[in-house]
């Protein structure tokens, strides 16, 4: 009874993480839009580090983390422990799990860790081995994605069972009121057969009775817990000539806490309109996409006027059907990605600062984007064929200069050698990607100061002409990669196709 | 009644009662082992979630509420399979028929419970899957769990009471003794059952009230009418009352630590359960006003036991809870010095402090005392029911 329930099966439990099972009608899941995975390249200490967290669909759930530690100083062993990002509990981490080392890939690590609340959590990899000891901290999203319905398998298992027990509680039931009185060896009293049909029928009256109020009791805890399913902030966009004005309120979804705090995870208080991190000295990173070409993005970074309120005036870009994602991060370590649609009128001037307007081809792009200026960027893939699914890929580009020769006058574009956005074609996938990965710059500084700056550092210092992405497709389909560098002053977008098998 | 001319028709009689003698004294030790293992496996597991927080399906404390299973549903199976194929006439004579087989009572709700406990499973890991792993005992698969649960219990305790119903002598006050023993670890699992309801800190409401209404009166009813002793009732509370003190005392000197996160107050050891409720308290009064009571129709009985149990248990708890909540009991005796992993650290629980009450003014604590004692009266005629069909069980 108990958690002692908890648990008759929770050993068994296969993991939670099935990315096909995104709800498409959910729409987003976290720091990105149907793109939960965490893809994130670090140090610790000595050691050159990759992670992949899949996030659990449920929490609690169940994530699973992948290391990766690169060239270098052999590593002899990986621990792995969640804790959360901000707040209560941060400081206090329980005892660290060993990843399992796979026998036949030297470096290669895998874990399971257990996410028991809602919220931004940061999982510190630590790598011990012939260089010593260090740690890298990744944060992570956890929400709940989705409940489930039951299978009509096991939904009819379940209730040939309940029907099996019911029909052997009435016959218990029935000896209990007459067989059972009887002394041994003795005949059946007279009254005897009337008294345990009776019980038999008060009996299968109380269970259907008790049947029925369990299925209501289900219900309602059902809807209980799709009141967690996770939606995003809702976003609004008004515009008046080339002035947009986003307002940012939280639908309201929320589960009333309860008493006591049994449902902590749920009382605790992750996002407000008004609680913006900045990242990258922005509070929103505001993209929009023409529609349904993807010919056509625009990169901006609207000022906060207000509560939840945010203005931009657009620059010239193509006029049409746009869809509108903004990446935020909250003050609780929360990332979220907002949307919204966008009609846009001809007009408007060259964007300045960090905003950046790319155009591409309408139809299908080829493997090196030949842009306005005359820089070629160029996807460095091995073959041609559908990507894999759901794996952590590196995505290298080279930018070369008109006469085709490496640029060397690339600059970072916001403290990174480059920016990626990895668009579905029907739109139902958003990720905002850097060449650490795909973790926001807001959430890397809480859980990590000093790397960030490392990072920012290591990008100013001499940019190669060369800039890679860490990302994985979280579903199959068609896909639009835009890439931003920035070339003397210039920010350059290129963008490229790709499509995704239904395989790993 | 007597039973001696019936069974003295049955020829082999003398062999008969010896080989059921045997075969029973082990089935009652099987059903006995069963309901103190899973009583024990429940605490220690729900003492592993305090502390430890992470388990597997082959933890230790599942593993006791797996034997229980095993025991009780072992021996439900040998006696079933035993009456039912073969046996003779003799072993269907002292059996009843259920679905088409043979088998002392007992036996059958015993496997029921198990029965029960293994349809609970499938659920169980469908109920994570589908909306996370669950950290609440109050859940549709949990009490589906806590349902086959009680039904070993239960099994166990209608199992000896028939044995002891057709013993004589010394085997019959053993057996009685036996079936006081269950009908403590009974209340040991229904009380877990609403444990999450009757923290300290919710004491000074009357929530707390209300559950133990519907868990205890009917326990403490029905042992005391089954049972040849007066002081049943008061036997089943110290039992109760003693063994989660022992866990109290034992569980906090074996070492333990957080594996899951968020850590809000470190553990270094075992997180026993919160000190028992004074449910010795009405167990006295209704052992002692019972002579006082026989006789009386069922209706009447149940209204002056449920009143009375209402009367002596809410001020007794409500004072010992201030008493809780005081510097004199943070110690290792009563365990208030006790907090699990989860344990907010600016949390009310955390500083000894009540949850403010939401009955609102006196007559909303009135009236919800009432509703308890409504209750309580309704659940005592259940149990009074229950167990003056116990007494009458001999298969």
């Amino acid at each position: 009874m108990d958690a002692a329930g908890a648990a008759l099966t929770r050993g068994r439990l296969a993991s939670a993480v099935c990315l096909g099972l995104l709800l498409a009608g959910g729409g987003a899941a976290d720091a990105h839009v149907g793109s939960p995975d965490v893809f994130h390249e670090g140090v610790a200490g000595p050691y050159k580090v990759f992670v992949t967290v899949r996030p659990p669909e449920v929490v609690p759930g169940i994530a699973t983390v992948d290391v990766r530690v690169g060239e270098g100083p052999e590593p002899s062993e990986v621990t792995i422990v969640p804790t959360p990002l901000v707040g209560e509990g941060a400081d206090q981490a329980p005892r660290p799990d060993r990843a399992t080392p796979d026998p036949t890939d030297r470096g290669f690590f895998t874990g399971r860790l257990w996410i028991m609340e809602r919220g931004a959590w940061r999982v510190r990899v630590r790598v011990t081995g012939a260089a010593g000891a260090g740690e890298l901290d990744v944060p992570v999203t956890a929400v709940a994605l989705r409940t489930r319905r039951m299978g009509p398998g096991l939904g009819a298992l379940l209730g040939a069972l309940v029907l099996l027990l019911a029909a052997a509680l009435i016959g218990i039931v029935r000896a209990a009121a007459g067989e059972a009185q009887r002394p041994p060896g003795a005949p059946a009293p007279d009254g005897e057969r009337r008294r345990s049909r009776r019980a038999a029928t008060v009996t299968s009256l109380v269970s259907l009775g008790l049947v029925s109020l369990g299925l209501v009791w289900w219900r309602a805890e059902s809807s209980v817990y799709a009141l967690a399913v996770y939606r995003p902030m809702a976003m609004t966009a008004a515009l008046s000539g080339r002035q947009l004005a986003l307002g940012l309120s939280d639908p309201g979804r929320e589960p009333p806490p309860s008493r006591g705090g049994l449902r902590r995870g749920w009382r605790k208080l992750l996002r407000r309109p008004d609680d913006l991190l900045p990242d990258h000295g922005h509070l929103m990173h505001l993209f929009a996409v023409r529609v349904p070409q993807l010919d056509a993005i625009l990169h901006l970074h609207p000022e906060r006027t207000g509560p939840g309120a945010f203005v931009q005036t657009l620059p010239a870009a193509a006029p049409g059907s746009y869809r509108l994602f903004a990446d935020v991060v909250h003050a609780s370590g929360l990332p979220e990605t907002l949307t919204a649609a966008l009609e846009l009128p001809p007009g408007g001037s060259a964007p300045g600062g960090d905003d950046a307007v790319g155009a591409a081809p309408s139809g299908s792009a080829g493997p090196t984007a030949v842009l306005a200026d005359g820089t070629r960027v160029t996807w460095l893939r091995d073959g041609d064929g559908p990507l894999p699914l759901a794996r952590a890929l590196w995505f290298r580009f080279r930018v070369d200069d008109r006469d085709g020769r490496p640029a060397r006058d690339l600059e970072p574009y916001m403290g990174m050698a480059g920016h990626a956005v990895f668009v579905a074609r029907d739109l139902s996938v958003f990720a905002h990607v850097h060449p650490s990965g795909s973790v926001p710059m807001a959430d890397l500084t809480l859980a990590n100061p000093d790397a960030v700056h490392a990072m920012h550092a290591a990008a100013g210092a001499a940019l190669r002409a060369e800039v890679a992405f860490p990302y994985g497709f979280p579903k199959p389909g068609d896909y639009r990669i835009f890439v931003q560098v920035k070339r003397a002053g210039t920010i350059e977008t290129a963008a490229f196709d790709a499509t995704v098998g239904p395989t790993r | 009644m007597s039973t001696a001319p019936v069974v003295a028709a049955v020829p082999e009689r003398s062999e008969t009662a010896a080989a059921r003698s045997l075969t029973r004294s082990w089935a009652v030790a099987c059903v006995l082992g069963a309901s103190v293992s899973v009583a024990l496996g429940a605490h220690w597991d729900i003492a592993w979630h305090r502390s430890i927080g992470r388990d597997a399906f082959w933890s230790p404390p599942h593993m006791l509420i797996y034997l229980a299973a095993v025991l009780a549903g072992g021996a439900a199976a040998v006696m079933i399979l035993g009456a039912t194929l073969g046996g003779g006439r003799a072993a269907r004579d002292s059996s009843v028929g259920v679905l088409g087989f043979r088998g002392p009572l007992g036996a059958f709700v015993c496997a029921w419970g198990g029965g029960t406990m293994l349809v609970s499973a499938p659920f169980d890991d469908w109920w994570h899957n589908a909306y996370g792993l669950d950290v609440k005992i109050l859940s549709p698969p949990h009490v589906l769990l806590a349902i086959g649960i009680l039904g070993i219990h239960l099994g166990a305790l209608i199992f000896v009471l028939a044995e002891r119903n057709v013993a004589e002598g010394a085997r019959r006050r053993a057996l009685d003794a036996l079936f006081l023993g269950i009908g403590g670890m009974v209340l040991v699992a229904l009380t877990t059952v609403i444990m999450e309801r009757t923290s300290r800190m919710w004491m000074h409401d009357v929530g707390p009230y209300q559950a133990v209404a519907l868990a205890v009166p009917p326990v403490l009813a029905a042992v005391g009418a089954a049972a040849e002793r007066r002081w049943a009732g008061t036997a089943i509370a110290s039992t109760y009352t003693l063994f989660l003190c022992a866990l109290i005392w034992v569980l906090p000197m074996f070492p333990a630590e957080p594996k899951l996160g968020p850590v809000l107050t470190p553990v270094t050891h075992f997180i026993p359960p919160e000190f028992p409720l004074l449910l010795i308290v009405p167990a006295l009064a209704l052992d002692g006003a019972r002579p006082w009571l026989a006789g009386r129709g069922r209706w009447a009985r149940a209204a002056a036991m449920g009143s009375l149990f209402t009367i002596a248990f809410v001020p007794a708890q409500w004072a010992f809870a201030t008493f809780l909540m005081s510097p004199l009991a943070r110690n290792r005796f009563f365990g208030t010095i006790y907090f699990d992993y989860r344990t907010p650290a600016d949390g009310l629980y955390r500083h000894w402090l009540f949850i403010p009450p939401q009955y609102g003014s006196i007559v909303g604590l009135a009236l919800g005392l009432l509703v308890a004692l409504l209750l309580a009266v309704l659940t005592t005629w259940l149990g009074l029911a229950f167990g003056e069909w116990m007494r009458r069980v001999r298969r």
